[in-house]
């Protein structure tokens, strides 16, 4: 079983280096935006249900909207997963386009130190992705004889991720707590190539590059109240403001043949507190209903670092409501047939991005969500298939509309490691 | 279902996702960076600079002298070295010598004498590099010679006394390295011409028929008498003699975050006042020049930027790839000059001259126009927040 585990890891190791290398220069236009399109991935069960993951205590899923619920853990767990979008997007003058997309989730390992009372948790995951692609071509009559063809090739990539390490502990019978040290790294690249049909006209490569990364904490709350057949939780987390320091620098040219131009400027980004709260309902371990609301006053962000459309009047506070509902037919038994142990779910999410290319304007996003978490031979141990539809922005002022199909898969391992064996 | 399951299905998921080609969604919010950009500057020096010119190695050597209204009086002295084996046996008596001398340019007044003298040069010289104001040392004159025809050969026959004192040297082995050459001194000409180093042969006749030496080494020594006069509005380039111009861009504020895809340099001339002359009066105007850049390292040789060819419209147009990877390179800080110069190709050994018009000329002055691409770097854009 720890083999199963391992290979789950490299596997989700291998498929992190897949998805990137694949897909990355081929989603949302907005992703070029300020620091990227903001990403979190709390457990593939959340995300299924709207993203509502704060108060969602489970024995089957790490979840990370919330250190507090790390406390309820009876197995060592390791969850992998990758996501794959379809987008279509569509701008105001009717030009669309297709995308597909693949990026890594998240990787998650949750140790229970001690079981259900004191869990560790620890996840690598995106903090935001920047990948989009943008071509033109055109002419120019710039004093030279007659007129010069070009193409100019706009793409953003990279982004930023997350390292959590944490702790969550029950406290009393109804509390738990959690806390987390959240290192947050990773460079940001917008790159603009042009070619010309004329050989007396120079190729360019030019690549703005952002280097960031600083370190913030996460902190988590979870009351829960519970009868025979069902329980209530209620809970809050969020996470500090954090600066973010880091190095911008312009470079011409190839990969090994890099210049820079001007100097390397340094300097910082200023992220707002990120707040969530919500709730959880799950009755006779057949229902499950959870509801979130976060807040992140991203208009009082700044940065000395330049990004696209990182100006206060394009800053907008975000406020992201979230929720849906779980079904498991059997419940706890594990004696029933397959497709009854199987968990159905369906969720929503309205939220609005943290940036906008026009001022004044919020770039909502709606969406559906579902999914299902697919029990497997061993014991603890789900994948989950999870989808979501939804439409971000829209072809008003000039702006662009996307619609987009996502659907990802994650191993979750469930096993138990450190225990005794008894001999006789 | 089985875990081999689960990961085949991951796995070709993953290899499924492929990148479909990108279309133009969003230009319209990509703002300045979504096209290129073009900038021109004009030109914020443009005046006459003290280069000397190298005319050693010229395919071309110049003789005479001219008092041109526009351009100033100038005086020209060429030199010529001769190389080559005696065809004749030591003992064969060299019974004449003669140069000739073929005509392949004409400066001045085309009525006017043409008069010089001929010395021997009695020291070694290196034409390479040789700049138009080198003395070199000669021995008493040999001849006058007074060229009154057009004829483009020009036939100079040597007295004896100056083949009975250099026979023995006409037979030597050693006569390319003995023997240093002639200089043709102007004597109060009315025009400079110029004589074609490759065509130009000095020919001893001997008992054993003639033998004919041809240039080894040419240079050209130019003494201005007086300075020119070009009408205000305008700068005057003469090659040879000077003046070259030297001229400079306000570049590093503008470029120093752009990359530079093109850079197009453009210089208007007035062909006609650069033509306009007395009667039987030649000026030839001066048809291709060149771009180069003078770094502070006076030993350094000049940067060749690029060269430009006089247009129809009567301009030269600097432009192509070699330019553009100049001034990237300057930019880039990887390459540092004092200033920008325009000379005359040292091949082109003449006195053509062009007006060219000057930084107050409006749309007709000396510009740069560069094409880049640009990304937003620039801290004073950045965002300040609230408070």
């Amino acid at each position: 079983m720890k083999k199963f585990s391992s290979c789950a890891i490299l596997t989700a190791l291998i498929l992190t280096s897949n998805v990137q290398g694949q897909g990355q220069d081929d989603g949302s236009f907005y992703s070029g935006y300020g620091i990227g399109e903001l990403s979190s991935f709390a457990s593939s069960q959340a995300q299924a249900l709207g993203g509502a993951g704060v108060g969602l205590f489970s024995y089957d899923y790490m979840n990370f909207s919330n250190p507090a619920t790390w406390s309820r853990q009876t197995l060592v767990r390791v969850a992998a997963g990758a996501q794959f979008n379809r987008l279509h997007a569509q701008d105001a003058r009717g030009q669309a386009e297709r995308l597909i997309n693949g990026n890594f989730s998240a990787l998650q390992i949750g140790v229970p130190l001690l079981s259900t009372r004191l869990g560790l948790g620890a996840s690598y995951e995106p903090y935001s992705r920047i990948n989009y692609e943008v071509s033109t071509t055109g002419t120019l009559n710039a004093d030279v004889e007659g007129e010069l063809p070009f193409q100019i090739h706009h793409e953003g990539s990279g982004g930023l991720h997350q390292a959590r390490i944490g702790l969550g502990m029950r406290i009393s019978r109804w509390a738990s707590l959690g806390v987390s040290a959240d290192l947050i790294f990773g460079i940001a690249e917008e790159e603009r190539r042009t070619t010309f049909d004329s050989a007396d006209l120079l190729d360019s490569r030019l690549v703005r590059s952002t280097r960031l990364s600083g370190l913030t904490s996460s902190a988590g709350i979870a009351l829960s109240f519970g009868g025979e057949d069902y329980e209530i939780s209620i809970a809050a987390s969020g996470s500090l403001p954090v600066t973010l320091k880091g190095t911008q620098a312009l470079t011409l040219g190839e990969s090994l043949d890099l210049d820079t131009l001007g100097n390397t400027i340094t300097g910082n980004v200023k992220v707002p507190l990120r707040t969530r709260g919500g709730l959880s309902l799950r009755y006779q371990n057949r229902w499950l209903l959870s509801a979130e609301v976060r807040h992140e006053p991203w208009s009082s962000a700044s940065s000395s670092l330049y990004f696209t459309g990182f100006r206060p009047s394009n800053l907008r506070d975000r406020t992201r409501y979230g929720g849906g509902v779980e079904f498991i037919p059997a419940g706890a038994a594990l004696q029933a047939s397959y497709l009854r142990r199987i968990a159905y779910r369906i969720g929503f999410y309205q939220d609005n991005l943290y940036i906008s290319p026009t001022h004044g304007t919020d770039i909502a996003v709606t969406a559906i969500t579902g999914g299902f978490g697919l029990p497997t031979l061993f014991f603890g141990t789900r994948v989950d298939i999870t989808f979501e539809v939804g439409t971000r922005g829209s072809t008003n002022q000039n702006l662009i509309r996307d619609r987009f199909i996502g659907v990802s898969a994650t191993l979750n391992v469930g096993e138990r490691w450190f225990v005794k064996r008894r001999l006789g | 279902m089985r875990p081999t399951c689960c990961y085949l299905l991951f796995s070709l998921l993953v290899l499924a996702a492929c990148t479909d080609p990108t279309s133009d969604v969003g230009l319209n919010l990509l703002g300045e960076s979504g096209s290129l950009h073009t900038q021109t500057l004009t030109a914020t020096s443009f005046s006459p600079s003290s280069l000397v010119d190298i005319t050693g190695a010229a395919p071309r050597v110049l003789v005479g002298g001219a008092d041109d209204p526009l351009t100033g009086q100038v005086e020209a002295s060429g030199f010529l070295d001769f190389a080559g084996e005696f065809s004749g046996a030591p003992s064969d008596a060299i019974s004449a010598v003669q140069l000739r001398l073929v005509r392949d340019y004409d400066f001045g007044d085309t009525t006017g004498v043409l008069q010089f003298s001929l010395h021997q040069v009695l020291a070694e010289w290196d034409q390479s590099g040789l700049k138009a104001n080198t003395a070199l040392t000669i021995g008493p004159e040999i001849i006058n010679v007074n060229v009154a025809t057009r004829d483009s050969l020009i036939m100079i026959d040597l007295p004896a006394s100056w083949i009975d004192a250099n026979e023995n040297l006409l037979r030597s082995d050693n006569f390319g390295s003995e023997f240093y050459g002639f200089a043709f001194i102007d004597n109060g000409s009315e025009q400079v011409v110029g004589f074609n180093s490759t065509s130009t042969t000095l020919v001893a006749t001997s008992t054993a028929g003639p033998t004919t030496f041809t240039v080894s080494s040419t240079y050209t020594k130019f003494d201005r008498k007086t300075e020119p006069a070009a009408p205000d509005e305008f700068v005057l380039f003469q090659d040879g003699t000077g003046p070259a111009i030297a001229l400079d861009f306000d570049l590093e504020f503008y470029f120093s975050d752009r990359s530079i895809n093109g850079a197009v340099l453009t210089f208007s001339a007035d062909t006609i006042a650069s033509q306009h002359t007395p009667p039987n009066f030649v000026r030839p105007l001066l048809h291709r020049l060149q771009l180069v850049a003078v770094t502070s390292d006076q030993e350094a040789p000049a940067i060749l930027v690029g060269e430009a060819d006089l247009t129809g419209e009567g301009k030269y147009r600097f432009s192509g790839q070699d330019l553009s990877v100049f001034f990237q390179s300057v930019f880039l800080g990887t390459l540092e000059y004092d200033y920008l110069e325009l000379r005359a190709p040292v091949i082109n050994n003449g006195l053509n001259t062009v007006l060219l018009y000057g930084i107050n000329a409006g749309n007709l002055s000396p510009r740069a126009t560069f094409i880049s691409s640009h990304i937003t770097f620039d801290r004073r854009l950045v965002s300040s927040g609230k408070s």
